[in-house]
């Protein structure tokens, strides 16, 4: 199968073919990379990342650092001339990169948090701070406030095989080395 | 109208013998019965009439065909003035100006501004149609356009005509020299209980307490021309449009309008512009703002400002962010020009926003070209705004019952590009899709002929009475009027001071220096020669290019002989490129006065010869165009003649397979032949080819060399439709030695086949824009596009691949080549000098938007080819004395104020140019537009009982003349020739019946003298051009 079609049907069954289908009409006009948060700081080119899916370069593409370098901030997505559901396809293709051993270590730190507290940005005393200013309770109603719950995820997270996925080492709680 | 009892129609007309006319056609039936009404005298046949709706050039381009071949015309436009978008654009406003007077002038033409059509009812051949008429709170009819009231004004608003940049008073004209000139109140802005411009106004014409009225209107058919509506950024906060510096091309072209005074491109806060972006895509290409289109001018009309502002000040660094550049034709020059000239950088990003930093405006962007992020500060930008719908548009289609397309324009179908989803109702201009000026006029002419059809039996041309030299007896008696052309002349010279000067001058009788607009001129013209007894008139204002006709037009009406009327060009020669230096200005403008007083004084009253016209169209050329235009012309009642080269009729039509829209091609063919045979009007001689042509515009005789024999044929104008042919690449990438390298034409012959390959690699622009070729075939990108989506229709499987550089894919185009994307067609770019190479088996490409080779395997590779001229364009050109450009497209008469207006007009009276030969090919819907226009502008020729023949052209004096012949070969018109002359000569002895040859002059003679500066015996000289008019000119500023 085409990487395109790969792409496509990956994404579709939870975003819609429809939505998938936008990868194709992209016209490289640049929108995305000039506007990229991300691109102010880091060496992401989204266009260049479409075009590479595109032309069906399936390894350089899953293998390249800079699909883990967009913040899915949704600003390509929003301005996309012609609508090309550009953080979507990026997410799926990370997913594709991930089942194939891709996944940055970034990224597998962050999901090492998932299963050890829940959250993969957990809670830190500016965001307390900033909750009572709101009104809000100091500690969110999630696996934060309910411990239990916890379990549920970490059980979760073996039955989906997403510890696997991410290597989770659950002797020492962390990453394997 | 009232100005219908003058004297003038009372004289009995000069109307062709009826005889010569049935000789002249050149075959079978007889339309006399038609041909005589159309040459109705008034008030026989209650004159048929058309309602235009919306008065910009479109519409405007309407008017004038419809009332230049015998019928009225009501224009009803929204604004205070006529003149649209275009007499806001700095470059073209000089192009449409004339025009508008004609207009106003015209006694066959009802102008209703500040008005809106509320309702329509009937059908064609009997529209009713309800206008409601905003309260102007000046009367028209008495309003003189003295201005006084402005003056007067104490309260200022916002200029809207100029967004804002200047100020205008609350009553004020919408614009410099509006048409009608009368100014309008926006009566929500006026001061609680001040009567200042009623106390001041002379002639009474302010009504504060006007209201609306209604008007009902009867007309037979109607054309819709609301023009266009620009999009408006302001929706965007990213793009800062608060901010000073960033400005709309609009507002930019009312910058460079006010730097034509100042000579400096100053930025709204007053300061000058050093460094530029302008951004392209505002608002087009962009589904976020309900417009997925190519707005298809904004290329064109950016490269243009970016010209003027670099002309303005060649050291301004100037950006454009574009994405596919979209030019054609002249423009593409323009793109090339700024390059190299100025130094203009394109940069292929779509900018997404602009970023405030302090006085400065950043542009953060990707260059693809050098592969980095860049951050670049400018202090100006001009986002280059696109077209959407009129946002009239939906009421407008509600009230005339029509329907709109998918976009938001008005609907048509591809082979009546013209036509509404109601009959009688047409439509032109950028309400049908986005279009150039070019295409628009050429529309509106086309729109003039469907129009014209319905009332074709109403027609009424109306008589004149014919040009005699008479009327320049006695002294010379010179009336001299000054126009200040709004501010424009005024602003930098002092026209007061010049008139004490002209004054002076010798056999001046009088001088006038009180005229505003060109309409005041002409209305003290009218006035002072009577009151003076002036024989001659001198009008010191604009360039005789625009403004001539027209005021010799108005000494005709006044028993002034045409040609005892002189032009003074005080505003392009001076007040405009001596903006900087006043002084010298105005020197500039009394010698040129002083000169041009000297050479009135000489001038001779001319005779004006009428030719009458034979009432038939020849046709050349039967392919889509042809057929069109034939058609067109025969609905309304004229013959035609079709001569077409090869076996059949239907051009490159014949050899193409599925239409854009879905339709076969030879479907569309067989109906247009279907009406051809059924058409009792028209003659079609296939096989056939048009080898002389003798005569002049109205009375031409062709000889057509048909199957075995030849063929004279007499008629009026000629039409010249011969399309074009696909260039054959024989031996790039192997064509014409691989089997499997093919044409797009012949591709189509392949789908036709039902093929489907594994892959099939698409490459454009070959034989194009190289050293060979420099030109953009146009309509190759949206061929590829369209046999790409056919091939992924039939065969979803295929790889299609289109290797190219710019997607030229404009207007509606935009929206298949979205479709082809989405349907996985894959589009790569590579650079012009870096082509795709092809050793037979692999095809590669450096592709430019990864900086990378790109390898493909294809079954088939296509080559896009341009369309180029058929071989013997030059041969035809010749014959019919028209000029090609340097690869053999015919072109139009490329000069102001035509160029642009009437596109389909040759240089050469009475030959009409459409289609794909005419510079550039073209698509079919605008093949058919064309061919409809130039039906109409030939009609407005051979609707007339006569035409009037230049009269400022070479004569011989026989005496002279040596019968050398070098005129005859130094006259690039074929205009003279050699005649035997008998006479009786006294040499040494009577001789009688003497032969020699002298040179005779014919009705081809354009006036440009060559053969007067070429004749050794100065036997030859030019009318109005005389030795002595000359010398007269140069004798008073030695």
């Amino acid at each position: 199968m085409e990487f395109v079609d790969e792409i496509i049907e990956t994404g579709g069954p939870i975003l819609g073919s429809e939505h998938m289908e936008t990868l194709r009409v992209c016209m490289q006009c640049g929108k995305c990379t000039g506007g990229c948060p991300s691109g102010r700081l880091t060496a992401i080119r989204t266009r260049k990342m479409i075009l590479s899916a595109l032309l069906n370069m399936r390894d350089e593409v899953l293998s390249s650092d800079e699909l883990w370098l967009c913040t899915t901030c949704y600003t390509c997505y929003e301005r996309c001339p012609r609508n090309v559901k550009v953080t979507d396809i990026t997410r799926t293709i990370r997913n594709i990169a991930g089942r194939e051993g891709y996944l940055a270590k970034s990224h597998r730190m962050a999901a090492s948090y998932v299963i050890k507290t829940g959250h993969g940005v957990p809670i830190n005393d500016a965001v307390k701070e900033s909750r009572k200013k709101l009104g809000l309770s100091e500690i969110p109603p999630t696996t934060h406030a309910y411990k239990d719950a916890l379990k549920g995820i970490q059980t979760l997270a073996k039955k989906t095989k997403f510890d696997e996925l991410i290597d989770f080492d659950w002797e020492t709680m962390n990453l394997k080395e | 109208m009232e100005e219908e009892a003058t004297p003038q129609e009372v004289v009995t007309e000069e109307v062709v013998p009826e005889q010569e006319t049935a000789e002249a056609a050149p075959e079978k039936t007889t339309p006399q019965e038609v041909t005589r009404e159309t040459a109705a005298p008034v008030g026989t046949v209650e004159q048929g009439a058309v309602a235009v709706i919306g008065g910009g050039v479109a519409g405007i381009i309407s008017a004038l065909d419809l009332v230049d071949s015998g019928f009225k015309v009501y224009l009803i436009d929204r604004g205070a003035s006529i003149g649209g978008k275009m007499s806001q654009l700095a470059e073209c406003v000089t192009g449409i100006m004339p025009m508008m007077v004609e207009l106003e002038t015209n006694p066959d033409v009802e102008l209703l501004t500040l008005s809106e059509v509320t309702s329509i009812s009937g059908s064609q051949g009997n529209f009713e149609l309800e206008v409601a008429r905003n309260p102007r709170y000046v009367d028209e009819l008495r309003c003189t356009g003295c201005a006084q009231c402005i003056e007067a004004c104490p309260e200022s608003i916002p200029d809207r005509f100029n967004f804002g940049l200047t100020n205008r008073k609350v009553i004020d004209f919408s614009h410099s020299q509006p048409v009608p000139n009368v100014p309008a109140i926006e009566r929500d802005h006026c001061p609680p209980d001040c009567r200042k411009c009623v106390e001041v106004c002379t002639a009474d014409a302010i009504k504060l307490e006007d209201k609306e009225t209604k008007a009902k209107i009867t007309v037979g058919s109607i054309i819709l021309s609301p023009g266009y509506e620009p999009f408006d950024p302001s929706i965007w906060a990213r793009y800062k449009l608060g901010n000073p510096s960033v400005v709309t091309s609009l507002e930019f072209e009312r910058m460079l309008s006010s730097a034509a005074g100042s000579g400096k491109l100053l930025k709204p806060d007053g300061s000058e512009a050093k460094k530029i972006a302008f951004i392209q895509c505002i608002g087009s290409r962009d589904p976020h703002v309900g417009n997925e289109l190519c707005s298809t001018v904004c290329c064109m009309y950016t490269a243009k400002e970016a010209k003027r502002a670099a002309e303005l000040n060649p050291d301004l660094d100037i950006s454009i962010f574009y994405m596919d550049v979209r030019t054609f034709g002249r423009d593409e020059h323009v793109v090339k020009q700024i390059g190299k000239k100025y130094g203009v950088k394109y940069i292929r990003s779509r900018v997404p926003e602009i970023i405030e930093k302090g006085d400065e405006l950043q542009l953060r962007y990707e260059d693809p070209e050098n592969d980095e992020m860049v951050d670049e500060e400018f202090d100006l930008v001009v986002l280059a705004i696109g077209l959407l719908p009129p946002d009239s548009i939906q009421r407008m289609a509600e009230i005339a019952g029509v329907e709109l397309d998918s976009f938001g324009y008005f609907k048509t179908e591809l082979e009546n590009p013209m036509d509404t989803s109601v009959p009688g109702i047409y439509v032109c201009g950028t309400a049908k899709a986005p279009m150039p000026i070019m295409d628009s006029t050429s529309w509106a002419s086309g729109a003039a002929a469907r129009a014209g059809s319905i009332i074709a039996q109403q027609r009424l041309v109306k008589p004149t009475s014919p040009i005699e030299a008479e009327g320049a007896g006695g002294r010379p008696k010179i009336g001299v009027f000054l126009c200040r052309c709004g501010d424009s002349i005024s602003g930098v010279i002092d026209i007061d001071s010049l008139a004490t000067h002209i004054e002076r001058l010798p056999d001046v009788a009088y001088v006038d220096a009180s005229a505003t607009t060109c309409k005041d001129a002409a209305e003290a013209i009218r006035s002072a020669v009577k009151e003076h007894g002036l024989n001659r008139v001198v009008l010191a204002g604009c360039t005789p290019r625009i403004y001539e006709l027209h005021f010799r037009k108005l000494c005709e009406e006044i028993g002034i002989n045409p040609y005892l009327f002189e032009m003074a060009n005080i505003r392009e020669q001076c007040a405009w490129v001596h903006a900087d230096n006043p002084d010298a200005a105005f020197e500039k403008a009394e010698e040129l006065i002083r000169m041009s007083v000297a050479r009135a004084g000489y001038l001779d009253a001319l005779t004006v010869k009428r030719v009458p016209v034979v009432d038939s169209v020849l046709v050349l050329g039967g392919g889509i165009t042809g057929m069109t235009a034939a058609l067109e012309v025969a609905e309304q009642g004229y013959k035609t003649c079709i001569v077409e080269r090869e076996e059949g009729l239907g051009g490159v039509l014949n050899d193409i397979g599925v239409l854009q829209d879905g339709r076969r091609a030879s479907e569309l063919l067989s109906e247009f032949r279907g009406k051809i045979d059924e058409s009792e009007l028209i003659t079609v001689f296939t096989r056939s080819e048009l080898v002389d042509l003798a005569g002049s515009a109205g009375n031409f005789t062709g000889t057509v060399k048909i199957p075995d024999s030849t063929e004279e044929l007499k008629f009026g104008a000629v039409i010249v439709a011969t399309g074009a042919e696909e260039f054959k690449p024989t031996g790039i990438y192997g064509y014409g030695e691989r089997p499997n390298v093919v044409t797009q034409l012949e591709f189509e012959k392949l789908l036709d086949q039902g093929i489907s390959p594994g892959t099939v690699a698409m490459i454009q622009c070959v034989g194009a824009m190289d050293d060979e070729r420099e030109y953009c075939g146009r309509i190759c990108c949206g061929t590829a596009v369209k046999n790409a989506l056919r091939l992924k229709g039939s065969s979803p499987e295929t790889e299609v691949y289109v290797l190219g550089r710019d997607v030229r894919t404009y207007g509606i185009w935009e929206s298949m080549y979205r479709d082809a994307r989405g349907k996985g067609v894959i589009f790569l770019r590579h650079d012009a000098n870096k082509k795709p190479s092809f050793d037979g088996e692999i095809l590669s490409t450096q592709d430019m938007m990864l900086n990378r080779e790109v390898q493909i395997k294809p079954d088939y590779i296509v080559l896009s080819t341009p369309m180029v001229p058929r071989s013997d364009s030059e041969t035809v050109a010749e014959i019919l004395n028209i000029s090609t450009d340097d690869y053999g497209f015919f072109v139009e008469e490329a000069l102001r104020p035509k160029v642009k207006m009437r596109p389909l007009d040759s240089a050469s009276a009475g030959v009409f140019l459409a289609g794909s030969a005419l510079y550039r090919p073209r698509m079919i819907d605008e093949c058919v537009a064309q061919g409809s226009g130039a039906a109409a502008r030939a009609l407005t020729l051979i609707s007339k009982p006569f035409v009037e023949v230049e009269a400022a052209t070479s004569v011989v004096d026989e005496e002279l003349c040596a019968g050398c012949g070098t005129c005859v070969s130094v006259c690039p018109f074929g205009a003279v020739e050699l005649r035997e002359l008998v006479e009786d000569v006294n040499t040494f002895g009577l001789v009688s019946d003497a032969k020699r040859e002298v040179a005779e002059v014919s009705e081809r003679c354009k006036g440009c003298g060559l053969c007067a500066s070429y004749c050794p015996s100065d036997a030859m000289s030019v009318n109005h051009f005389k030795d002595r008019q000359i010398f007269a000119q140069i004798e008073v500023v030695m």
